[in-house]
């Protein structure tokens, strides 16, 4: 080493330990940098890739995905999207691939830096011209995952949760998985009644049958695919108790297998026709666990059979002696926490109104501030403590605002009253405006009084009149 | 060299200056730490007599060491900080910690110790790498006055500042080489962990069982998939049994090193090993390793290390996949086979056997002893918690063989009627101890009241070079709360809350240890042996795996 030869020279008494340390902190250096340089030349291979399926158009909630993305609505100030991505940034993911509505991948990818995250966001335009479904969307983007990866998180732009994607995962490792699916117990929401007319709320919930202590999913039915009646096929061998339940939220986020990813998505498959992954090819894969599998007469390159013998375990799985498991096991996790699938207008009202109290939970780490320093509100303005305010929202004198959620670049003028109301980003009241438990996607120019109304076109407003249970938004053109 | 005294001058200050903040809180008189003193024990009425005084010195003291240190550069008064007061905590977090990190101190010293050695054919005197060593000295002298100085008055033993700066200095110099940070930031993470759960007395050397796997991100850079998978299931006891975690242990790791590719200007072997060792480290902080596991790791690095340099990638892996598959072969799947038949040529027709939990070894036995015309009986006795005995008694009745089950509680009910007792050993040490599953020793016992021969099966693989008289110097603690839980029934849980009950322990130990004089005969793959012959066969076969520490 050079540095050596030349320090030992200069090397004398009285300096030698202040050389030495020098010396020292070169080769420190030098072995730094040797190892800065392997961990960037080679990494371990990654084991998980993780897909959000965002082109959803919100069939749901027609009302307010008419001018924007699902994806893109605001819950609180951020978008409905940054929830997902931040779930995969906290397990340590550093990218993730998004599939977005063609034309909607700026506005994707900026919701990355506009929110603080770090993930890298690869996103996938699909054309939904053509109303894909989103096995479509996961075919369109088949070629984006890794060959060497092992399994692959699919997870849904709307889903609003609190749980630990490390806790899911280690979940599936330790089940030998191959589909692991998130549910947790369907909750009604906490705030109603949402504002727009009364409707029935959307009943036919999914059909999950779960064995009760280990999990193991075994039939799944989505919700409306089957009526009055559903007849459980016997395909069950195990005497283990099932649990039927209606009461369960499949939460769109599921860690699966590449390679039977691969096989269902593949042309050739049986279910090269399904348009949906939650509806038709989850439950094909849970119907898949019970046909008889004739099993591959290779090599037992992972000695799988010789651990099974020597195992001691009591825990049944694939490594256990008296188990007689196919290659296919389906699991699902079952989360206690909170769990919420923002699809449809109630959920996102009641999200929208709880955000002051989970943001904290839902965003572990990403300190976004209740009141964001950039607003200015008046010293005059009374503004309840459980309220929202985003960055460079402006809330005048002699306002008065209780629990409601002002996104970010807001105008509220003098004399304006709201509560229990959440307002979408850019938008202003004109003064004297009374908006009781509303959603206001669009300005208010003229003085009105709004209770329980959906509003997306301001031009629908006229002055001084009252609107109750009403979706204000734009008329279809050919009326 | 200087860089580190300076670093632990300074970290002994940070200690000393917290001190303050922190007597406040112990002076209301703790006892715990009052016995490990020793040194300080004479200083201590003093104090309790005239606080005022003792104050004053220590101000006076602090200042002029204050002083002195400045000299030697260090940079003085350093801010209190306000994190101290679970040190308590600290001291029963440090205990199981000491071994790693007289580990980490050991290979520093080595690291430096080559240092010195380049530095020497550089041309360095003796005399120089002298009169570093006593700057350093000095230095240390110095930072650990500050820090007894406070200490007087804190009650806090000096050995633990010192220990403390050291630790932390050289976690610091580890990191600094930039490894294994995803490993250690684990290992640290159920440290904090182990703080939280109470100890149970005796055994407070025990490592607790990991409630959760040590946190490292999706696609950590340095865990491989598999490893991590495996972890995951050992923790969880979904792959439970040594031979069959030694198993898996040893097909994570080659499916690590299929995926490994030498980056350039790097040895295969050193890159490799160092590649190896946190991996190995994140399957430890699941569940600590078993000692057959240990023995098939030692085997893998040795063979890591023995790869020339030269040759080229593609080869040393073929040769390192072909090792593990070789040492599956000969040392599990043939020598289960040569131990079955050894064993099944001690058994007569009809005889009755006892044996304990699940044990494929001696199922392997007992499907040989049916092959060989000998009609065998066998008794399963189980413990409770775990029930692996069901698998044991599903899988002899698909061999028609009789069986009878029940309950370990209730074998001296069956000791008449059995003529033999046959177990699995999980290792077996130098001196000819046993160490297997808890219960095996209430069976060796039975057996030996009854006069009955007790027969062990062992693979020589699991053999170690360790001498064990008891069972709670080197043990593992299962989790206590399935003890609790265990038998489901009305009162299952009524002891849910024991962590909060006082004077109530819960144990639950995973292995116990047979004394040789308890073992009949010990039946190998390469011969049957009386416990005595157990250090010949170590230094035959395991010298050149053992022989390297």
């Amino acid at each position: 080493m050079p540095a050596q030869s030349s320090l030992s020279e200069e090397c004398g008494g009285e300096n030698a330990a202040l050389l030495l340390l020098k010396f020292l902190k070169i080769r420190q250096e030098h072995k730094m940098c040797n190892c800065y340089i392997a961990s960037v030349e080679i990494k371990m291979r990654p084991e998980v890739q993780a897909v959000v399926l965002a082109a959803g158009p919100g069939m749901r909630m027609t009302a307010l995905t008419a001018t924007s993305p699902k994806c893109l609505l605001p819950l609180a100030t951020l978008p409905m999207l940054a929830f997902p991505l931040h779930l995969l940034q906290q397990a340590g993911l550093e990218e993730a691939t998004v599939v977005v509505a063609a034309g909607e991948e700026v506005r994707v990818s900026k919701v990355v830096e506009q929110c603080g995250l770090t993930i890298n966001v690869d996103s996938a335009p699909v054309n939904t011209s053509t109303d894909p479904g989103t096995a479509d969307s996961l075919r369109h983007i088949l070629h984006k995952i890794k060959r060497n990866v092992d399994d692959v998180v699919i997870v849904s732009s709307d889903l609003v949760t609190d749980v630990k994607l490390q806790d899911v995962l280690d979940f599936h490792r330790a089940h030998g998985s191959t589909l692991t699916a998130l549910t947790a117990p369907l909750t009604p929401p906490q705030h109603q009644p949402a504002p727009g007319p009364k409707t029935k709320p959307f009943t036919s919930s999914d059909v999950m049958v779960t064995e009760s202590e280990s999990g193991r999913l075994v039939l799944v039915v989505a919700g409306g695919d089957y009526d009055h009646t559903l007849t459980l096929p016997s395909v069950r061998s195990s005497k283990a108790p099932l649990l039927v339940s209606t009461s369960l939220l499949d939460a769109h986020l599921y860690i699966v297998k590449r390679s039977i990813l691969e096989q269902c998505l593949a042309k050739e498959s049986a279910c090269q026709d399904m348009g949906s992954f939650k509806a038709e090819i989850l439950p094909y894969i849970v119907s898949r666990q019970f046909q008889p599998q004739n099993k591959e007469a290779g090599p037992d390159e992972d000695f799988e059979s010789l651990v099974s013998q020597y195992n001691t375990s009591v825990v049944m799985s694939r490594h256990h002696t008296s188990a007689s498991f196919s290659s296919i096991t389906c699991y699902a996790y079952k989360h206690q926490g909170l769990c919420v699938r923002v699809n449809t207008i109630p959920t996102y009202w009641d999200i929208n109104r709880r955000m002051y109290s989970l943001i904290d939970k839902v965003l572990p780490g990403l300190s976004e501030p209740r009141r964001h320093p950039s607003a200015q509100i008046h010293e005059k303005a009374q503004v309840s403590e459980d309220s929202v305010v985003g960055a460079g929202t402006l809330v005048s004198e002699k306002t008065n605002i209780t629990s409601c959620v002002l996104a970010s670049h807001c105008r509220v003028d003098p004399m304006a009253r709201l509560s229990n109301s959440v307002l979408a980003h850019h938008t202003a009241i004109t003064s004297g405006c009374v908006v009781e438990n509303s959603l206001v996607r669009a300005s208010l120019n003229h003085k009105c009084v709004l209770k329980n109304c959906i509003v997306t076109d301001s031009s629908r407003i006229q002055e001084g009149k009252t609107y109750m249970n009403e979706i204000l938004e734009a008329t279809p053109e050919f009326v | 060299m200087e860089r580190k005294a300076r670093k632990q001058a300074k970290k002994a200050k940070k200690k000393g200056g917290d001190g303050n903040e922190e007597s406040k809180q112990q002076q209301t008189g703790k006892g715990k730490t009052e016995d490990k003193e020793g040194q300080e024990e004479s200083s201590k009425p003093k104090k309790t007599v005239k606080v005022d005084k003792t104050e004053k010195d220590v101000k006076k003291e602090t200042n002029k060491s204050n002083k002195t240190v400045k000299v030697d550069k260090v940079k003085p008064a350093p801010t209190p900080s306000t994190s101290v007061p679970n040190k308590k905590e600290e001291n029963k977090k440090k205990t199981p910690k000491e071994p790693v990190q007289e580990k980490q101190q050991q290979t520093q010293g080595s690291e430096v110790g080559g240092d010195e050695a380049d530095g020497a054919t550089g041309g360095k005197s003796k005399a120089e790498l002298k009169r570093e060593r006593r700057e350093k000295q000095e230095a240390q002298r110095l930072a650990k006055m500050a820090a007894k100085t406070k200490a007087v008055e804190e009650k806090q033993p000096k050995k633990k500042v010192e220990s403390q700066a050291d630790k932390k200095s050289s976690t610091v110099d580890k990191k600094k080489k930039g490894s294994g940070d995803a490993g250690k930031s684990g290992k640290e993470k159920s440290g904090d962990k182990k703080s939280t759960k109470r100890r149970i007395p005796l055994l407070g050397h025990l490592t607790p069982p990991a409630l959760q796997a040590p946190h490292a991100p999706v696609n950590s850079e340095i865990i491989h998939p598999a490893v991590r998978t495996l972890g995951i299931k050992m923790k969880d006891r979904v792959i439970d049994g040594s031979t069959a975690r030694v198993i898996s242990t040893l097909v994570a790791l080659k499916k690590l090193i299929n995926d490994y590719q030498t980056p350039e200007s790097c040895d295969l072997s050193r890159d490799l090993a160092e590649k190896l060792a946190p991996n190995v480290e994140y399957l430890n902080a699941c569940r600590p390793q078993a000692v057959a596991m240990d023995n098939a790791i030692r085997f893998l690095k040795h063979k890591v290390n023995s790869i020339a340099p030269n040759m080229p990638e593609g080869q040393a892996k073929d040769e390192l996949r072909t090792a593990i598959e070789d040492y599956i072969k000969e040392n599990i799947t043939l020598a289960s086979s040569a131990i079955a038949s050894h064993a099944a040529y001690l058994m007569q027709p009809n005889d009755v056997i006892l044996t304990f939990g699940y044990s494929g070894l001696v199922c392997e036995m007992v499907e040989a002893a049916c092959k060989n015309g000998n009609i065998v009986n066998v008794v399963v006795a189980d413990s409770p918690q775990p029930p692996s005995g069901l698998a044991m008694v599903q899988r002899l009745a698909s061999l028609q063989v009789p069986t009878y089950y029940r309950l370990i509680t209730d074998i001296t009910n069956v000791m008449d009627k059995v003529t033999k007792v046959v177990v699995e050993a999980e290792a077996v040490m130098m001196n000819g101890a046993i160490q297997g599953l808890c219960g095996t020793t209430s069976l060796a016992l039975a057996a030996a009241t009854y006069h009955k021969p007790f027969i062990v099966l062992c693979h020589t693989y699991k053999f170690c070079n360790n001498d064990l008289t008891d069972s709670i110097v080197v043990n593992e603690l299962g989790d206590a709360d399935k003890v609790v839980w265990g038998p489901k029934g009305s009162n299952a849980g009524l002891l849910a809350g024991w962590q909060e009950t006082r004077n109530l322990n819960v144990v639950s130990l995973v292995y116990d240890v047979t004394p040789a004089s308890l073992v009949t005969v010990l039946v190998t793959e390469q011969s049957v042996l009386p416990t005595s012959a157990v250090p010949v066969i170590i230094r035959r076969n395991y010298a050149d795996v053992l022989g390297q520490d």
